[in-house]
Protein backbone atom coordinates (compact mmCIF):
# COMPACT_ATOMS: atom_id res chain seq x y z
CA UNK A 1 0.00 0.00 0.00
CA UNK A 2 1.28 3.58 -0.60
CA UNK A 3 2.31 5.68 2.00
CA UNK A 4 0.00 8.78 2.49
CA UNK A 5 0.59 12.06 4.71
CA UNK A 6 -1.92 14.57 5.68
CA UNK A 7 -0.69 18.04 4.96
CA UNK A 8 -2.27 20.59 7.02
CA UNK A 9 -1.40 24.22 7.71
CA UNK A 10 -1.98 26.48 10.70
CA UNK A 11 -1.66 30.14 11.16
CA UNK A 12 2.00 31.03 13.27
CA UNK A 13 0.11 34.06 14.77
CA UNK A 14 -2.91 32.35 16.23
CA UNK A 15 -3.77 35.75 18.75
CA UNK A 16 -3.79 37.60 15.50
CA UNK A 17 -5.08 35.48 12.09
CA UNK A 18 -8.35 37.22 12.54
CA UNK A 19 -7.09 40.35 12.24
CA UNK A 20 -4.97 39.49 9.59
CA UNK A 21 -8.20 38.10 7.82
CA UNK A 22 -10.11 41.54 8.65
CA UNK A 23 -7.44 43.38 7.03
CA UNK A 24 -6.42 41.15 4.19
CA UNK A 25 -10.62 41.26 3.19
CA UNK A 26 -10.86 45.27 4.09
CA UNK A 27 -8.10 46.16 1.86
CA UNK A 28 -9.69 43.69 -0.51
CA UNK A 29 -12.62 45.45 -0.62
CA UNK A 30 -11.28 49.10 -1.03
CA UNK A 31 -10.56 50.29 2.57
CA UNK A 32 -6.94 50.61 1.82
CA UNK A 33 -5.83 53.87 3.99
CA UNK A 34 -5.56 54.12 7.44
CA UNK A 35 -8.88 56.18 8.20
CA UNK A 36 -11.10 53.99 5.65
CA UNK A 37 -9.62 50.78 7.49
CA UNK A 38 -10.07 51.95 11.08
CA UNK A 39 -13.77 52.81 9.84
CA UNK A 40 -14.21 49.65 8.44
CA UNK A 41 -13.21 47.62 11.40
CA UNK A 42 -14.28 49.10 14.41
CA UNK A 43 -14.56 45.73 16.21
CA UNK A 44 -10.69 45.45 16.30
CA UNK A 45 -7.88 47.53 18.27
CA UNK A 46 -6.18 49.81 16.35
CA UNK A 47 -3.53 48.31 17.79
CA UNK A 48 -4.09 44.78 16.82
CA UNK A 49 -5.04 46.28 12.91
CA UNK A 50 -1.65 47.41 12.97
CA UNK A 51 -0.06 44.31 14.07
CA UNK A 52 -1.46 42.59 11.37
CA UNK A 53 -0.46 45.19 8.76
CA UNK A 54 2.87 44.44 10.04
CA UNK A 55 2.50 40.74 9.84
CA UNK A 56 1.23 41.26 6.63
CA UNK A 57 4.18 43.33 5.41
CA UNK A 58 6.83 41.62 6.62
CA UNK A 59 5.52 38.52 4.89
CA UNK A 60 5.79 40.56 1.63
CA UNK A 61 2.08 40.04 1.25
CA UNK A 62 0.81 43.74 1.82
CA UNK A 63 2.59 47.02 0.34
CA UNK A 64 2.23 50.50 1.22
CA UNK A 65 2.63 53.12 -1.01
CA UNK A 66 2.16 56.47 0.56
CA UNK A 67 -0.51 55.60 2.81
CA UNK A 68 -2.43 53.30 0.55
CA UNK A 69 -2.50 49.39 1.39
CA UNK A 70 -2.36 46.55 -1.73
CA UNK A 71 -2.69 43.16 -0.98
CA UNK A 72 -0.98 40.44 -2.21
CA UNK A 73 -2.85 37.70 -4.70
CA UNK A 74 -1.36 35.29 -2.75
CA UNK A 75 -3.79 35.82 0.33
CA UNK A 76 -5.91 33.57 -1.30
CA UNK A 77 -3.62 30.67 -1.37
CA UNK A 78 -2.60 31.50 2.18
CA UNK A 79 -7.06 31.12 3.19
CA UNK A 80 -7.50 27.88 1.08
CA UNK A 81 -4.55 26.83 2.31
CA UNK A 82 -5.33 27.22 6.22
CA UNK A 83 -8.63 26.13 5.76
CA UNK A 84 -8.05 22.30 4.11
CA UNK A 85 -6.04 19.44 4.30
CA UNK A 86 -4.38 17.90 1.58
CA UNK A 87 -3.25 13.77 1.57
CA UNK A 88 -0.80 13.41 -0.77
CA UNK A 89 1.39 10.19 -1.17
CA UNK A 90 4.39 10.54 0.43
CA UNK A 91 6.49 9.43 3.38
CA UNK A 92 6.91 11.96 6.41
CA UNK A 93 10.59 12.02 5.65
CA UNK A 94 9.83 13.17 1.95
CA UNK A 95 7.83 16.38 3.09
CA UNK A 96 10.57 18.15 4.03
CA UNK A 97 10.98 21.99 3.48
CA UNK A 98 12.00 21.07 0.31
CA UNK A 99 8.98 19.37 -0.73
CA UNK A 100 6.47 21.53 1.02
CA UNK A 101 7.92 24.55 -0.82
CA UNK A 102 7.22 22.55 -4.09
CA UNK A 103 4.07 21.93 -2.97
CA UNK A 104 3.28 25.58 -2.45
CA UNK A 105 4.70 26.54 -5.66
CA UNK A 106 2.04 23.59 -7.33
CA UNK A 107 -0.52 25.51 -6.26
CA UNK A 108 0.40 29.29 -7.63
CA UNK A 109 2.34 30.92 -5.44
CA UNK A 110 4.58 33.31 -6.01
CA UNK A 111 5.36 34.34 -2.42
CA UNK A 112 5.59 30.85 -1.21
CA UNK A 113 8.01 32.28 1.31
CA UNK A 114 4.96 34.58 2.46
CA UNK A 115 3.18 32.20 2.92
CA UNK A 116 5.25 29.99 4.78
CA UNK A 117 5.58 33.08 7.17
CA UNK A 118 2.18 33.25 8.16
CA UNK A 119 1.73 29.11 7.99
CA UNK A 120 3.00 26.32 8.94
CA UNK A 121 2.78 23.12 8.03
CA UNK A 122 1.83 19.98 10.19
CA UNK A 123 2.14 16.60 8.96
CA UNK A 124 1.03 13.57 9.97
CA UNK A 125 0.52 9.87 8.75
CA UNK A 126 -3.07 9.65 6.93
CA UNK B 1 15.88 51.46 50.22
CA UNK B 2 19.31 49.81 50.48
CA UNK B 3 17.58 46.95 52.83
CA UNK B 4 14.67 46.87 50.30
CA UNK B 5 16.85 45.77 47.76
CA UNK B 6 18.72 43.34 49.27
CA UNK B 7 15.58 41.05 49.10
CA UNK B 8 16.73 41.08 45.22
CA UNK B 9 19.06 38.20 46.14
CA UNK B 10 17.23 35.85 48.79
CA UNK B 11 18.93 33.43 50.72
CA UNK B 12 18.48 30.35 48.69
CA UNK B 13 16.83 28.34 51.78
CA UNK B 14 13.86 30.70 51.53
CA UNK B 15 13.30 30.55 47.86
CA UNK B 16 12.97 26.84 48.28
CA UNK B 17 9.83 27.47 50.58
CA UNK B 18 7.71 29.52 48.05
CA UNK B 19 8.73 27.62 45.21
CA UNK B 20 8.05 24.14 47.48
CA UNK B 21 4.47 25.81 47.99
CA UNK B 22 3.87 26.65 44.04
CA UNK B 23 4.65 22.73 43.63
CA UNK B 24 2.04 21.85 46.14
CA UNK B 25 -0.34 23.80 44.06
CA UNK B 26 0.69 22.06 40.79
CA UNK B 27 0.42 18.76 42.46
CA UNK B 28 -3.01 19.48 44.00
CA UNK B 29 -4.21 21.27 40.97
CA UNK B 30 -2.77 17.85 38.68
CA UNK B 31 -4.52 15.74 41.25
CA UNK B 32 -8.01 17.54 41.09
CA UNK B 33 -7.56 17.20 37.19
CA UNK B 34 -7.90 13.34 37.20
CA UNK B 35 -11.65 13.60 38.29
CA UNK B 36 -12.67 17.15 36.65
CA UNK B 37 -15.83 17.61 35.19
CA UNK B 38 -15.83 18.89 31.19
CA UNK B 39 -16.53 22.70 32.69
CA UNK B 40 -13.44 22.54 35.72
CA UNK B 41 -10.77 21.09 33.26
CA UNK B 42 -10.40 24.39 31.51
CA UNK B 43 -10.13 26.27 34.77
CA UNK B 44 -7.54 23.44 36.15
CA UNK B 45 -5.73 23.58 32.88
CA UNK B 46 -5.41 27.39 33.18
CA UNK B 47 -4.70 27.91 36.79
CA UNK B 48 -1.59 25.04 36.28
CA UNK B 49 -0.32 27.28 33.33
CA UNK B 50 -0.33 30.42 35.40
CA UNK B 51 1.41 28.85 38.09
CA UNK B 52 4.18 27.29 36.09
CA UNK B 53 4.37 30.37 34.63
CA UNK B 54 4.89 32.60 37.52
CA UNK B 55 7.67 29.85 38.95
CA UNK B 56 9.04 30.65 35.94
CA UNK B 57 9.37 34.31 35.95
CA UNK B 58 7.76 34.66 32.66
CA UNK B 59 3.96 36.09 33.90
CA UNK B 60 4.83 38.59 36.06
CA UNK B 61 6.17 41.69 37.39
CA UNK B 62 9.39 41.30 39.30
CA UNK B 63 8.18 43.55 41.90
CA UNK B 64 5.49 41.23 42.59
CA UNK B 65 7.87 38.03 42.50
CA UNK B 66 9.81 40.21 45.04
CA UNK B 67 7.02 40.83 47.62
CA UNK B 68 5.41 37.80 47.44
CA UNK B 69 9.03 35.67 48.52
CA UNK B 70 8.99 38.08 51.10
CA UNK B 71 5.60 37.50 52.61
CA UNK B 72 6.11 33.75 52.09
CA UNK B 73 9.34 34.25 53.62
CA UNK B 74 8.75 36.22 56.74
CA UNK B 75 6.06 35.47 59.71
CA UNK B 76 3.32 37.97 60.39
CA UNK B 77 4.16 39.70 63.03
CA UNK B 78 1.49 39.77 66.26
CA UNK B 79 -1.30 42.03 64.90
CA UNK B 80 -0.03 41.31 61.06
CA UNK B 81 0.71 45.57 60.69
CA UNK B 82 3.91 44.28 59.12
CA UNK B 83 3.06 44.35 55.14
CA UNK B 84 5.48 46.71 54.14
CA UNK B 85 9.03 45.55 53.08
CA UNK B 86 12.20 45.95 55.26
CA UNK B 87 12.43 49.77 54.99
CA UNK B 88 9.41 50.66 53.55
CA UNK B 89 6.53 51.10 56.01
CA UNK B 90 4.09 52.22 54.11
CA UNK B 91 1.16 51.87 56.87
CA UNK B 92 3.19 53.29 59.73
CA UNK B 93 2.08 57.16 60.52
CA UNK B 94 3.81 59.64 59.25
CA UNK B 95 5.50 60.52 62.80
CA UNK B 96 6.47 56.88 63.10
CA UNK B 97 8.41 56.41 59.82
CA UNK B 98 11.36 54.74 60.11
CA UNK B 99 14.49 57.24 60.41
CA UNK B 100 17.05 54.78 58.42
CA UNK B 101 20.08 57.14 58.06
CA UNK B 102 22.32 55.93 54.85
CA UNK B 103 26.07 56.82 55.19
CA UNK B 104 26.09 59.51 52.46
CA UNK B 105 28.02 57.91 49.77
CA UNK B 106 24.95 55.26 50.28
CA UNK B 107 22.48 57.72 49.71
CA UNK B 108 24.24 59.45 46.64
CA UNK B 109 24.91 55.58 44.89
CA UNK B 110 20.73 55.07 45.54
CA UNK B 111 20.41 58.29 44.47
CA UNK B 112 21.88 57.47 40.94
CA UNK B 113 20.61 54.65 41.07
CA UNK B 114 17.10 55.57 41.07
CA UNK B 115 18.00 58.89 38.33
CA UNK B 116 19.25 56.71 36.31
CA UNK B 117 15.85 54.46 36.65
CA UNK B 118 13.76 57.25 35.66
CA UNK B 119 15.52 58.24 32.84
CA UNK B 120 14.76 55.11 31.07
CA UNK B 121 11.63 53.39 32.53
CA UNK B 122 10.20 57.33 31.81
CA UNK B 123 7.12 57.32 33.51
CA UNK B 124 6.48 54.08 33.96
CA UNK B 125 6.42 54.84 37.87
CA UNK B 126 2.95 53.91 39.32
CA UNK B 127 2.92 55.91 42.57
CA UNK B 128 0.67 58.63 42.34
CA UNK B 129 0.21 61.66 44.65
CA UNK B 130 -3.54 63.01 44.81
CA UNK B 131 -4.45 66.74 46.02
CA UNK B 132 -7.37 66.03 47.25
CA UNK B 133 -10.28 63.67 47.15
CA UNK B 134 -12.60 63.14 44.31
CA UNK B 135 -15.38 61.47 45.54
CA UNK B 136 -17.87 64.02 47.70
CA UNK B 137 -18.34 61.45 50.36
CA UNK B 138 -14.35 61.84 51.58
CA UNK B 139 -13.15 65.09 53.37
CA UNK B 140 -9.34 65.88 52.55
CA UNK B 141 -7.47 64.70 55.93
CA UNK B 142 -10.32 62.19 56.23
CA UNK B 143 -8.07 58.54 58.01
CA UNK B 144 -9.55 56.58 55.14
CA UNK B 145 -8.78 59.07 52.38
CA UNK B 146 -5.06 59.00 54.03
CA UNK B 147 -4.69 55.03 53.94
CA UNK B 148 -6.29 55.84 49.68
CA UNK B 149 -3.69 57.95 49.29
CA UNK B 150 -0.81 55.24 50.79
CA UNK B 151 -2.38 52.51 48.65
CA UNK B 152 -1.56 55.29 45.26
CA UNK B 153 1.46 56.33 46.48
CA UNK B 154 2.25 51.69 46.38
CA UNK B 155 4.45 50.69 43.19
CA UNK B 156 3.74 47.22 43.46
CA UNK B 157 1.05 45.74 46.46
CA UNK B 158 -1.38 47.06 48.43
CA UNK B 159 -3.62 44.95 50.89
CA UNK B 160 -6.74 46.93 52.46
CA UNK B 161 -9.15 45.04 54.73
CA UNK B 162 -12.18 46.40 56.88
CA UNK B 163 -15.48 45.14 58.20
CA UNK B 164 -18.81 45.38 55.72
CA UNK B 165 -19.93 48.57 55.22
CA UNK B 166 -16.66 50.43 55.88
CA UNK B 167 -16.60 51.72 52.36
CA UNK B 168 -14.18 49.75 50.96
CA UNK B 169 -15.74 49.60 47.48
CA UNK B 170 -16.22 53.39 47.90
CA UNK B 171 -12.16 53.29 48.14
CA UNK B 172 -11.99 50.81 44.99
CA UNK B 173 -14.09 53.37 43.16
CA UNK B 174 -11.23 56.52 44.22
CA UNK B 175 -8.66 54.63 43.45
CA UNK B 176 -9.77 54.21 40.16
CA UNK B 177 -10.50 57.98 39.75
CA UNK B 178 -7.54 59.29 41.05
CA UNK B 179 -5.74 56.98 39.06
CA UNK B 180 -7.12 58.11 35.66
CA UNK B 181 -7.06 61.46 36.67
CA UNK B 182 -3.51 61.09 37.36
CA UNK B 183 -2.47 58.92 34.37
CA UNK B 184 -5.31 59.28 32.22
CA UNK B 185 -3.92 56.29 29.85
CA UNK B 186 -3.85 54.02 32.46
CA UNK B 187 -5.75 50.33 31.82
CA UNK B 188 -7.23 49.06 35.20
CA UNK B 189 -8.22 45.45 35.79
CA UNK B 190 -11.12 45.10 38.74
CA UNK B 191 -11.18 41.20 39.58
CA UNK B 192 -12.64 38.94 42.30
CA UNK B 193 -13.06 35.52 42.63
CA UNK B 194 -16.95 36.35 42.06
CA UNK B 195 -18.83 37.79 39.86
CA UNK B 196 -20.99 39.66 41.96
CA UNK B 197 -18.16 41.59 43.97
CA UNK B 198 -17.18 42.66 40.60
CA UNK B 199 -20.52 43.51 39.59
CA UNK B 200 -21.02 45.60 42.51
CA UNK B 201 -17.79 47.52 42.32
CA UNK B 202 -18.32 48.48 38.78
CA UNK B 203 -22.02 49.58 39.24
CA UNK B 204 -20.60 52.07 41.55
CA UNK B 205 -18.12 52.97 39.49
CA UNK B 206 -20.30 53.68 36.84
CA UNK B 207 -22.47 55.96 39.11
CA UNK B 208 -19.86 58.12 39.97
CA UNK B 209 -17.38 58.09 36.74
CA UNK B 210 -17.67 60.60 33.74
CA UNK B 211 -19.69 60.16 30.26
CA UNK B 212 -15.95 59.26 28.93
CA UNK B 213 -14.76 56.98 31.33
CA UNK B 214 -18.12 54.89 31.12
CA UNK B 215 -17.47 54.47 27.63
CA UNK B 216 -14.26 53.20 27.98
CA UNK B 217 -15.61 50.55 31.00
CA UNK B 218 -16.02 46.69 29.46
CA UNK B 219 -17.40 44.24 32.28
CA UNK B 220 -16.51 41.11 30.45
CA UNK B 221 -18.45 38.53 29.63
CA UNK B 222 -21.75 39.52 31.45
CA UNK B 223 -23.20 40.63 34.60
CA UNK B 224 -24.54 38.33 37.22
CA UNK B 225 -26.52 40.68 39.43
CA UNK B 226 -29.77 42.35 37.85
CA UNK B 227 -30.18 45.38 39.87
CA UNK B 228 -28.15 47.88 39.44
CA UNK B 229 -27.77 51.59 41.29
CA UNK B 230 -26.71 52.84 38.13
CA UNK B 231 -28.67 52.78 34.88
CA UNK B 232 -25.66 53.83 32.86
CA UNK B 233 -24.00 50.03 33.91
CA UNK B 234 -26.21 47.29 31.49
CA UNK B 235 -24.17 48.97 28.82
CA UNK B 236 -20.89 48.06 29.59
CA UNK B 237 -21.66 44.71 29.11
CA UNK B 238 -18.86 42.50 26.69
CA UNK B 239 -21.71 41.71 24.32
CA UNK B 240 -23.84 45.06 24.40
CA UNK B 241 -20.29 46.32 23.42
CA UNK B 242 -19.21 44.05 20.59
CA UNK B 243 -22.56 44.20 19.11
CA UNK B 244 -22.46 48.06 18.89
CA UNK B 245 -19.41 47.77 17.11
CA UNK B 246 -20.47 45.37 14.72
CA UNK B 247 -23.72 47.59 13.96
CA UNK B 248 -21.28 50.47 13.77
CA UNK B 249 -19.01 47.80 10.89
CA UNK B 250 -22.17 47.54 9.06
CA UNK B 251 -23.10 50.94 8.87
CA UNK B 252 -20.07 51.66 7.11
CA UNK B 253 -19.22 48.63 5.46
CA UNK B 254 -22.08 46.27 4.80
CA UNK B 255 -20.80 43.82 2.85
CA UNK B 256 -17.24 43.33 4.21
CA UNK B 257 -19.08 43.04 7.56
CA UNK B 258 -21.52 40.36 6.59
CA UNK B 259 -18.06 38.34 5.07
CA UNK B 260 -15.92 38.99 8.61
CA UNK B 261 -19.45 37.99 10.78
CA UNK B 262 -19.28 34.61 8.60
CA UNK B 263 -15.60 33.86 7.96
CA UNK B 264 -15.02 34.69 12.17
CA UNK B 265 -17.89 33.00 13.46
CA UNK B 266 -19.15 35.47 15.06
CA UNK B 267 -22.22 34.68 15.70
CA UNK B 268 -21.40 30.95 16.73
CA UNK B 269 -23.37 29.67 19.95
CA UNK B 270 -22.19 27.41 22.64
CA UNK B 271 -23.41 23.60 23.60
CA UNK B 272 -26.50 25.53 25.37
CA UNK B 273 -27.57 27.74 22.52
CA UNK B 274 -26.40 30.74 24.02
CA UNK B 275 -24.41 32.95 21.82
CA UNK B 276 -21.18 33.47 23.08
CA UNK B 277 -18.43 35.84 22.24
CA UNK B 278 -14.97 34.72 20.78
CA UNK B 279 -12.17 34.83 22.34
CA UNK B 280 -10.59 37.52 19.82
CA UNK B 281 -13.49 39.57 20.16
CA UNK B 282 -13.09 39.50 23.83
CA UNK B 283 -9.51 40.68 23.83
CA UNK B 284 -9.85 43.06 20.96
CA UNK B 285 -12.76 45.01 23.23
CA UNK B 286 -10.47 44.80 26.17
CA UNK B 287 -7.47 46.69 24.54
CA UNK B 288 -10.19 49.05 23.42
CA UNK B 289 -11.18 49.87 26.84
CA UNK B 290 -9.47 50.87 29.71
CA UNK B 291 -11.21 50.17 32.56
CA UNK B 292 -12.05 46.18 32.77
CA UNK B 293 -14.14 44.05 35.10
CA UNK B 294 -13.48 40.42 35.24
CA UNK B 295 -13.00 37.65 37.70
CA UNK B 296 -9.80 36.02 38.26
CA UNK B 297 -10.26 33.10 36.34
CA UNK B 298 -11.34 34.69 33.17
CA UNK B 299 -9.06 37.11 32.84
CA UNK B 300 -7.03 34.81 30.72
CA UNK B 301 -10.25 35.17 28.25
CA UNK B 302 -8.92 38.79 27.82
CA UNK B 303 -4.83 37.91 27.62
CA UNK B 304 -2.79 36.52 24.81
CA UNK B 305 0.71 36.84 23.74
CA UNK B 306 0.41 40.23 21.80
CA UNK B 307 -1.84 41.79 25.20
CA UNK B 308 -0.64 45.04 26.59
CA UNK B 309 -0.21 44.99 30.55
CA UNK B 310 -2.33 46.88 32.95
CA UNK B 311 -1.17 49.27 35.04
CA UNK B 312 -3.36 48.47 38.11
CA UNK B 313 -5.09 45.56 39.37
CA UNK B 314 -7.75 45.64 41.94
CA UNK B 315 -8.85 42.41 43.43
CA UNK B 316 -11.79 42.50 45.83
CA UNK B 317 -12.52 39.59 48.19
CA UNK B 318 -8.82 38.83 48.07
CA UNK B 319 -9.17 35.56 50.37
CA UNK B 320 -12.02 33.56 48.77
CA UNK B 321 -9.43 33.49 45.58
CA UNK B 322 -6.90 30.62 45.94
CA UNK B 323 -3.23 31.59 45.40
CA UNK B 324 -3.39 30.03 41.75
CA UNK B 325 -6.41 32.57 40.97
CA UNK B 326 -4.98 36.10 42.46
CA UNK B 327 -1.54 34.93 40.80
CA UNK B 328 -3.47 35.44 37.54
CA UNK B 329 -5.03 39.15 38.94
CA UNK B 330 -1.19 39.87 39.62
CA UNK B 331 0.44 38.44 36.35
CA UNK B 332 0.86 41.16 33.70
CA UNK B 333 0.10 43.85 35.94
CA UNK B 334 2.28 46.61 36.93
CA UNK B 335 0.77 47.23 40.49
CA UNK B 336 -1.99 45.69 42.24
CA UNK B 337 -4.53 46.47 45.26
CA UNK B 338 -6.29 43.93 46.91
CA UNK B 339 -9.24 43.90 49.24
CA UNK B 340 -10.53 41.91 51.96
CA UNK B 341 -13.71 41.71 54.35
CA UNK B 342 -12.89 41.12 57.55
CA UNK B 343 -15.86 38.52 58.21
CA UNK B 344 -14.86 36.68 55.27
CA UNK B 345 -11.41 36.85 55.70
CA UNK B 346 -9.05 33.44 56.76
CA UNK B 347 -5.51 33.01 56.43
CA UNK B 348 -3.78 31.21 53.45
CA UNK B 349 -1.03 28.88 53.87
CA UNK B 350 0.57 31.94 52.58
CA UNK B 351 1.60 34.41 54.58
CA UNK B 352 -0.13 37.28 53.87
CA UNK B 353 -0.31 40.57 55.83
CA UNK B 354 -2.90 43.02 55.59
CA UNK B 355 -3.75 46.22 56.07
CA UNK B 356 -6.31 47.85 58.80
CA UNK B 357 -9.07 49.71 58.31
CA UNK B 358 -8.84 52.79 60.31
Amino acid sequence: MQPQIELSFVWRRQSIKESIIAVTKAVGAGFNTKEKLTASLPQFSIYRIALAIDALITAGMAENTLGVLSIHPDMEIVFELADSKLVLPLTINEADASMRRVIINKLGSKNPAGVESLLYAKIAEA
Amino acid sequence: MGERYSNLHPESEVVIDFVEHIDHWLEYLSELMRNADKETMPKLKRQISYLLAFRTGTNCNINHNRLLQYYYSNRAKKGGDDISLPGERLNADEDDRPTDKFKPDTEAKIKAFMDEFKAREGGTSMAIKPLAPIQSSYKEGDPAFKLISKALATEDLFFMQGPPGTGKTTAIVEIILQTINAKPGARILISSETHVAVDNAFDRLAEQCSPELLDSMLRYPQFSITEFESPNTPQTEALSRADALWHKAYSVAPELTMNLWETLEQGKTNDIGKMGLPRWQARNLAEMHQVIGVTCNQIDHLVDDETEMFDLSIVDECSKATMPEWLMAMSGQRSAFWLETTSNYHRHSAQKKQKHWP
